[in-house]
């Protein structure tokens, strides 16, 4: 069982994926910004963290670089999950460090298997 | 068409919309009376933004359409490409109206609330001045594409979902990121060279030369530069800047990427070239230094490319360099021919004049 991280600013879009993945048997827990993203990063160590991008404060773009520079969470893979769906968005993600890149709306199977690869 | 949508996640979805419906209604009055509400419209563009993606999440891609109609709307007034008067302001408040109502349609299950969706199209298409003719057509796409959304399957019909063939499916293998796609490419020139091919003035016998890395050519007041890639976020064509007071002539303003605020540099007039040349072919450069702790972004004449050095020499620079581009230089290489200057990235962005600025 491995533990994830959902960060979104949306309740509803968190309880969302709380749902979705209640049924995979991992442990999940919820931010509902960068700050608190970064924080729970550190002291949770998640396996995996599912990251909005666009939200208040610290963007999930931003929330990615500074995980991924950090030698204590740079292990921690972190799927990009948003609306913004260009080419151009994509490759900043993952240029980003970005393990993937889940453009909504999604498929629940595609997440599923998104996470899979990436646990 | 909520057969399968959580009526729990729908209600919680509607209070958490109709939490942000008096804030982007209250932004959308600020419009055309007070040009200075930057920040609210900007506001209510993320929360516009967060009900798209809720919305898709939950597979409500007609209102993720409609929704998107106003966040691109509310976008180009932000950003100043869309006019601020009263037409815009008529057509978002309509747009809201819509929205709210398609929301109550689904709480109370009242079928496929398809007027709706035509309604706001025909609005958002006049308001954009867009043929009438096309309408239909627009308003089948959106509709077509609810019909593919989760919220609109049978109870029952899962093996249908679990088919779907996955979109991203194979766009996200592991290994298919930009580096991945750019040493596949290295690889296959590198193939044509051991292939017989003739090499490259800095490949080594044998065809496996240590690579010094991929440096990004530009060019200033005619003279070509190479900067590591490594400092390279992105390339793009010179976006909106905006024009920041007291400041030197070298910085072209503020310009935002990707929700990063960054400093707009003039890198010809920073280094005391000839009078900037503004033209089509002008790019920015988003780069960094110090890992990510430092960003900003570079408008140059013209990138040439990406090119792949291998086993570099650098030599000091002999040769002249326009103004005072000389100090942030680590020396020059020859490619292809031609003298390149390899631009010290980290010296330039770490100099107190552009810290001052970043």
């Amino acid at each position: 069982m491995s533990k994830i991280l959902v960060v979104d600013d949306s309740p509803t879009a968190r309880a969302f994926m709380v749902d979705t993945l209640s049924s995979t048997g991992h442990h999940i827990l919820t931010a509902v910004d960068g700050e608190e993203a970064l924080h729970k990063a550190s002291t949770e160590r998640p396996d995996l963290i599912l990251l909005d991008v666009v939200m208040p404060g610290k963007n999930g773009f931003h929330v990615c670089r500074q995980l991924k520079a950090e030698a204590t969470t740079k292990g921690i893979k972190i799927i990009l999950v948003t609306s913004k769906n260009q080419q151009s968005d994509r490759a900043w993600g993952l240029k980003q460090g970005a393990d993937a890149y889940i453009a909504k709306p999604f498929d629940t199977a595609e997440l599923f298997v998104t996470i899979a690869q990436c646990l | 068409m909520t057969k399968n949508l959580d009526k729990k996640m729908l209600n919680g979805f509607t209070r958490e919309v109709h939490g942000y419906l008096p804030q982007i209604r209250a932004s959308i009055d600020t419009i055309h009376t007070d040009a200075s509400q930057g920040e609210v419209l900007e506001e209510a563009v993320r929360c516009v933004h967060i009900i798209k993606g809720a919305a898709a999440i939950l597979g409500l891609s007609a209102l993720c359409h409609m929704t998107s109609y106003i966040e691109e709307t509310l976008t180009e007034i932000v950003t100043g490409q869309g006019q601020r008067d009263a037409a815009c302001g008529v057509w978002l408040h309509y747009a809201i109206d819509k929205l709210d109502q398609y929301l109550e349609s689904l709480l109370v299950d009242d079928g496929c609330p398809q007027a709706i969706v035509t309604d706001v199209v025909q609005a958002f298409r006049r308001f954009k001045s867009l043929p009438a003719a096309d309408d239909a057509a627009a308003v089948e796409a959106i509709l077509a594409g609810e019909g593919a959304t989760r919220c609109e399957q049978e109870p029952g019909d899962e093996a249908s979902e679990t088919s779907t063939p996955l979109r991203h499916n194979a766009e996200m293998a592991p290994d298919d990121t930009l580096e991945a796609l750019i040493t596949t490419i290295d690889d296959a020139v590198r193939q044509v060279y051991d292939q017989g091919a003739p090499s490259p003035p800095h490949l080594e016998a044998g065809g496996r030369a240590d690579r010094a890395g991929r440096y990004v050519f530009f060019t200033l007041a005619g003279r070509r530069y190479a900067v590591s890639v490594l400092h390279v976020l992105e390339i793009s064509r010179v976006s909106l800047v905006t024009p920041v007071p007291n400041v030197p002539s070298w910085v072209r303003g503020i310009v935002n990427v990707r929700g990063e605020i960054l400093s707009v540099i003039d890198v010809r007039t920073f280094l005391g070239c000839e009078e900037t040349h503004q033209g089509e072919e002008n790019r920015m450069l988003v780069v960094k230094a110090r890992g990510d702790e430092i960003m900003t972004s570079l408008v140059v004449d013209q990138v040439m490319g990406i090119v792949p050095l291998y086993t570099i020499h650098l030599e000091p620079s002999t040769t002249p360099t326009p103004g005072n581009a000389a100090s942030y230089l680590s020396g020059v290489y020859e490619h292809e021919g031609q003298v390149v200057a390899v631009f010290d990235l980290e010296r330039f962005l770490l100099s107190p004049e552009v810290r001052q600025f970043e």
